[in-house]
């Protein structure tokens, strides 16, 4: 039929105009080959990295969101900042200081450092940031990690005293995650500081196209080395296989966060120990779980070898008997995980005259990397050695408040802990005393300990006080230590970058091969 | 007409303004954002100042006062993650979904209502039947899943299009394509149901018997009385695009619009954007409805206001 | 039914239209020769599925193919073979030159578009003229078909009608390029006794005026003997018998045609028997055998049983296809 000829012509004439209008709206259709290998012969001055998502706000003092922070990482500093293998603290805009007297703490300013504004750093610019991060109004969401900061004074142009509630021996730690801000330019932008953000760092933000892109470009007037990259662009993949074909298609040069089965598909893998440690919280006080053999016989079910391997596909390391891994203050380097030995486990099981009573797992799915297969293995090695143990998956809001309420406290439960302070005290305050939020661990003789470590000045008692309690913990234990989560980074084939122990991502300690 | 108009104007306002209330009271009871917000290992003490902070230790009614007072000036509040207006933050991702639904849309309208009516004009042959497997496919696919997909294969393995991002032609295409297929589908079998009964219908001989041409009665007499079906349909995948498809396309292709802002938003557990976000999508999507529902007078005189 | 008339205006010779059907091939048309002559109404006498449909839309060359299939047969329009002729040459004798109502006013107009557009469509098609002028045209052809303020009306869509109204739109759409022949698929069978009477009166009236050939397809022997100059009276998808109204009433030959005419004075009478005919038409996929009719025929003997009658005359004018065609 000639009608419907006449009409399907049409019909292509229209999609085809279409197809073009959307072709010349976008970009000239001659500088189509241009766009399509931007970087094609010359020597590439700037990388593309791909986060998990946008950054809330650029203000590195208000929220706590790793997408924020993997760009203000490199345009703000702190005092001090860590070193990414060993984790200590080193100087950076302050280039020393000292404990005047156990609440209070005086440091020297680097001379020198501009923002990069042009403005100059000042004892002004610290002072400012230390009461703007700590003032309830401001409402910071990371202000829990400066709660023992009282105050901070000026004591000359270059010379700031920080003064604390009590003694604080992790003041250095603390000090590399609060970010100095320049105080005239935040007072003058008002409400505009969480997208004009002006640091010391060695790189400036250029542009911040909402939804699309971030641009940084090397700040020419910084203090420290100059940064071998001259310019990047952070892009906001939230899905993974997304980030991971984006990286097989030469349209970024690293991908973060990628899933360990993904790890063989792209040009070049890069890793390092994160922070995340699954692990079991056992329950201490109460229950059938109250029973230290039976605590003992659980960690001795677990073949943690096995977890990391299968599980998480070789991208883990197992546990060193705690929830930290060297570096850490605190880290006690005599433990050894438990060996996996069903035997052992049985026989304990049997002594403490186990009568195959239900025992509750409460874990939750869809959180934490292969949150519901981690709880799922764990519950079958235990069934495996006689235990008649009952696998809950709670929604994450109901496992939460599980988590958070001792009362109700099961016998085991799933969690994933992250200490980002690498400080023991986060660990034991919140997870072994009797007190912390999430803790289900009941010990005045461990509490004493945790209290005193606290507030210890002398670093190397302090670690002593760690280690024992962290021996104290693992002999009548308080979880099931597993593994410990490796970052794992997706890089184009030319950039060369050593992933760091504190999980940052600095664009100012990457290279591109030729360069 | 305008008496028709105005009055479902109201009922919109009533629509937005129920939906506005069911979603507060599901966020204030089953949420609780600031366990989302502060690390795991936060004390007591800091749960409980920025409960305070947030204003999330006054009595529900006194949050409800609050919040309802705020609406009517259409003023959410501020982000509690991005210090911004959160309607301000909510309008802005509109545009970027607004570009890909209406394109997919188009470009589904453009593909699927010729070939329905060209499968229901000559039925059982073989345009007919394969139009009829590939609408079924076409709906029955996740669109993540064919999202994922089609990035393998034209970014990745061909390098024709972007796999992700947001900006030219480059980008939108794959994501256009991915959210087309449902709604193509939809409308495929919808235009070859309702064109094959209008086609079986007796004023179809009359018009043939009036020696009009093929074209024109099956493109102006059938056509127009099989409009309204399919213009039902259109509505609803149109509302269901705006209100849920875009988000997991938005996901793949990382487009930064208006469904991955609500997803990341209910992640986030920040109250004043998500009720931002929700009233935005509920007057989009009644507006929708109301501008489909006054289209069908234009198609069918029995419809009066 | 050899002699040919020079004066038919539409000869349908031997046709067969088939339907290709799940059920198996559907004869709906099997042989079928009609000649009507200018000026005069024919009216085709049936029962529903008598094949008198399908052969009307047969000669407007708008049987739906497929399922439908011309198996044989030509017709022939002032001379020329409508079966041979192109798309675009059909298309121009519908609507002008042949015209058509439907049985059903209600589904047969568009309910999208109003009267006007419906009947200025083909006005508008045929004689070239547009706008205004067309629309004048289409409320002169609502005047002729008395419906009243016709320039409210025609502004009017068919829901907003009545179903006489209807039909007299449809004769109107039908008249308006003054057709040479009008072929009317039981005009008035879904409306109601009165209006029934009011459209039949209206048509003659037409009739009068306008002096169209007429082919009035009906189930109704009152209709027939009401309009009909002469009637062919159709059984399983042949032709049985052929005469002037006035003989077929008085003196039918053909056994199935006289057990239509009982049927009807049984009614009259009052008495309860409605089935004079013993029996049901044949299963149109599997048609006996020999005489189409013979199973229902109290007169049927071995012949009627194998062999196929064909015309006979009986008379001036009249055929019949039976092997006994009663005198």
């Amino acid at each position: 039929m000639k009608v419907w000829s006449r009409v399907i012509a049409l019909l292509l004439a229209v999609v085809l105009g279409i197809s073009l209008a959307g072709c010349s709206s976008g970009q000239k259709p001659a500088e189509k080959p241009a766009e399509k290998q931007p970087e094609a012969p010359k020597v590439k001055d700037s990388i593309t990295i791909a986060l998990q998502g946008e950054p809330t706000s650029l203000d590195p003092q208000f929220p706590d969101d790793g997408n924020m922070r993997a760009v203000t990482d490199n345009v703000f500093e702190g005092l001090l900042e860590l070193d990414g293998q060993t984790l200590k603290p080193k100087p950076a805009l302050a280039t020393e200081y000292k404990v005047v007297n156990p609440t209070t703490w005086e440091f020297k300013l680097r001379s020198g450092v501009k923002f990069h504004n042009g403005e100059t750093l000042t004892a002004d610019d610290v002072v400012f940031s230390v009461t703007r991060i700590i003032d309830p109004k401001f409402k910071s969401q990371i202000a829990g990690n400066f709660s023992s900061i009282k105050t901070a004074k000026k004591v000359d142009d270059s010379t700031v005293q920080i003064i604390t509630n009590g003694p604080d021996p992790a003041m250095p730690v603390r000090l590399t995650l609060l970010k100095i801000m320049n105080k005239k330019h935040v007072e003058s932008v008002g409400d505009k500081v969480t997208t004009q953000p002006v640091g010391t760092g060695p790189y400036k933000v250029t542009e911040w196209n909402r939804g699309v892109h971030i641009l940084v470009e090397r700040f020419d007037q910084y203090w420290g080395n100059k940064p071998s990259i001259p310019k990047a662009k952070y892009r906001f993949i939230q899905e993974g296989s997304t980030r991971l074909s984006a990286l097989k298609a030469g349209e970024i040069d690293l991908a973060v966060n990628l899933l360990p089965e993904y790890a063989k598909e792209v040009p070049q893998v890069a890793t390092a120990e994160g922070l995340e440690f699954p692990f079991i919280r056992l329950n201490h006080f109460k229950g059938i779980m109250a029973n230290k053999l039976m605590r003992l016989a659980v960690n001795y079910a677990i073949d943690k070898e096995a977890i990391a391997k299968n599980l998480f596909g070789g991208y883990a390391t197992v546990a060193q008997g705690q929830l930290f891994k060297p570096g850490y203050v605190g880290f006690n380097p005599n433990l050894k995980p438990y060996p996996y030995d069903p035997e052992k486990a049985k026989e304990l099981i049997k002594q403490a005259g186990y009568k195959g009573e239900k025992i509750q797992l409460i874990a939750e799915r869809g959180r934490y990397l292969k949150d519901g297969e981690f709880a799922e293995a764990i519950s079958m090695m235990l069934r495996d050695v006689g235990l008649n143990v009952e696998l809950k998956y709670y929604d994450w809001q109901e496992w939460l408040k599980t988590l958070f309420n001792r009362e109700r406290a099961p016998d085991m439960m799933y969690s994933s802990h992250g200490n980002e302070m690498f400080d023991a005290d986060r660990t034991f305050s919140s997870l072994v005393h009797s007190k912390g939020p999430m803790s289900s661990y009941n010990s005045a003789e461990v509490d004493k300990k945790i209290d005193q470590a606290r507030t210890e000045m002398d670093p190397a008692k302090r670690q002593k006080l760690y280690e024992e309690i962290g021996q104290m913990i693992y002999d009548d234990p308080a979880f099931i230590c597993v593994v410990n989560l490796k970052d794992i980074y997706g890089l184009s084939k030319d950039l060369q970058w050593k992933p760091r122990q504190d999980s940052r991502i600095t664009l100012y300690e990457m290279k591109l091969a030729g360069q | 007409m305008l008496r028709y108009v105005f009055t479902r104007l109201i009922y919109t306002v009533v629509v937005i303004l129920g939906v506005s209330l069911l979603v507060f009271v599901i966020t204030h009871v089953i949420g609780n954002p600031v366990n989302v917000m502060l690390p795991l290992q936060a004390s007591e003490e800091e749960r409980a100042q920025l409960k305070h902070q947030l204003g999330l230790d006054k009595p529900l009614s006194t949050q409800l006062k609050e919040f309802l007072a705020g609406m009517v000036r259409l003023d959410f509040g501020k982000s509690w993650w991005q210090q911004e207006p959160a309607l301000q933050l909510a309008l802005r991702r509109v545009p970027a979904t607004f570009q890909l639904v209406i394109m997919a849309f188009t470009v589904a309208a453009l593909i699927s209502i010729p070939l329905g009516i060209i499968a229901a004009y000559r039925p059982g042959s073989i345009i007919d039947r394969f139009l009829t497997t590939t609408s079924l496919v076409g709906v029955c696919l996740p669109s993540f899943w064919v999202g994922l997909l089609l990035v393998i294969t034209f970014a990745v393995k061909l390098g024709w299009f972007a796999t992700s991002g947001y900006g030219t032609y480059r980008h939108i295409v794959l994501p256009v394509v991915t959210l087309a297929i449902l709604p193509a589908g939809h409308m495929a079998q919808i235009m070859r149901f309702s064109m094959l009964d209008q086609l079986n219908q007796q004023y179809v001989t009359t018009a043939r018997a009036k020696g009009l041409d093929e074209a024109t009665v099956v493109f102006k007499h059938a056509l127009k009385n099989a409009a309204t079906a399919v213009l039902t349909m259109g509505g609803m995948d149109l509302g269901r695009m705006l209100a849920g498809e875009t988000a997991a396309v938005e996901m793949v292709y990382a487009w930064p619009g208006f469904g991955s802002l609500i997803l990341e938003t209910i992640a986030r557990q920040d109250f004043p954007l998500l009720q931002a976000s929700v009233f935005v999508v509920a007057v989009i999507i009644c507006l929708i409805n109301l501008a489909v529902d006054l289209s069908y007078g234009l198609f069918d005189p029995r419809i009066r206001y | 039914m050899s002699d040919r008339k020079d004066s038919a205006i539409l000869s349908v010779r031997g046709l067969k239209v088939h339907f290709d059907t799940s059920q198996g091939v559907v004869r709906a048309v099997d042989g079928v020769d009609l000649h009507v002559k200018t000026g005069e109404t024919m009216a085709v006498l049936g029962e529903s599925g008598s094949g008198k449909s399908v052969m009307a839309l047969a000669i407007m060359r708008l049987v739906p193919i497929p399922p439908g299939r011309i198996v044989a047969g030509e017709v022939h329009f002032e001379g020329r073979n409508v079966f041979q002729m192109g798309a675009n040459e059909v298309r121009r004798l519908r609507g002008s030159t042949i015209a058509m109502i439907f049985q059903e006013p209600m589904s047969s107009l568009n309910p999208a578009f109003t009267v006007g557009e419906q009947i200025t469509e083909a006005i508008v098609l045929h004689q070239g003229i547009k706008g205004k002028e067309a629309l004048d045209k289409a409320i002169e052809m609502l005047k002729l078909v008395k419906i009243p303020s016709p320039e409210k009306r025609v502004h009017e869509y068919p829901h907003q009608l009545s179903g006489g109204m209807k039909q007299r739109v449809m004769i109107a759409m039908a008249l308006s390029c003054r057709p040479k022949l009008l072929i009317a698929d039981e005009p008035t069978a879904s409306l109601d006794v009165t209006i029934q009477a009011q459209i039949l009166e209206l048509m003659k009236e037409l009739r009068r005026q306008v002096g169209t050939t007429t082919l009035l397809i009906t189930h109704s022997l009152g209709v027939a003997a009401e309009m009909a100059d002469r009637a062919t009276v159709m059984y399983a998808g042949q032709v049985v018998e052929v005469a002037p109204i006035r003989d077929l009433f008085h003196d039918a030959r053909h056994p199935y045609t006289k057990g239509l005419l009982k049927s009807v004075v049984n009614m009259k009478e009052g008495t309860r028997r409605l089935d004079v005919i013993p029996g049901a038409p044949p299963n149109p996929t599997r048609l006996p055998e020999g005489c189409r009719f013979h199973p229902r025929c109290a007169k049927a003997d071995k012949r009627c049983c194998t062999e196929e009658p064909n015309y006979v005359s009986v008379g001036e004018g009249r055929w019949v296809r039976c092997w006994y065609p009663e005198t």
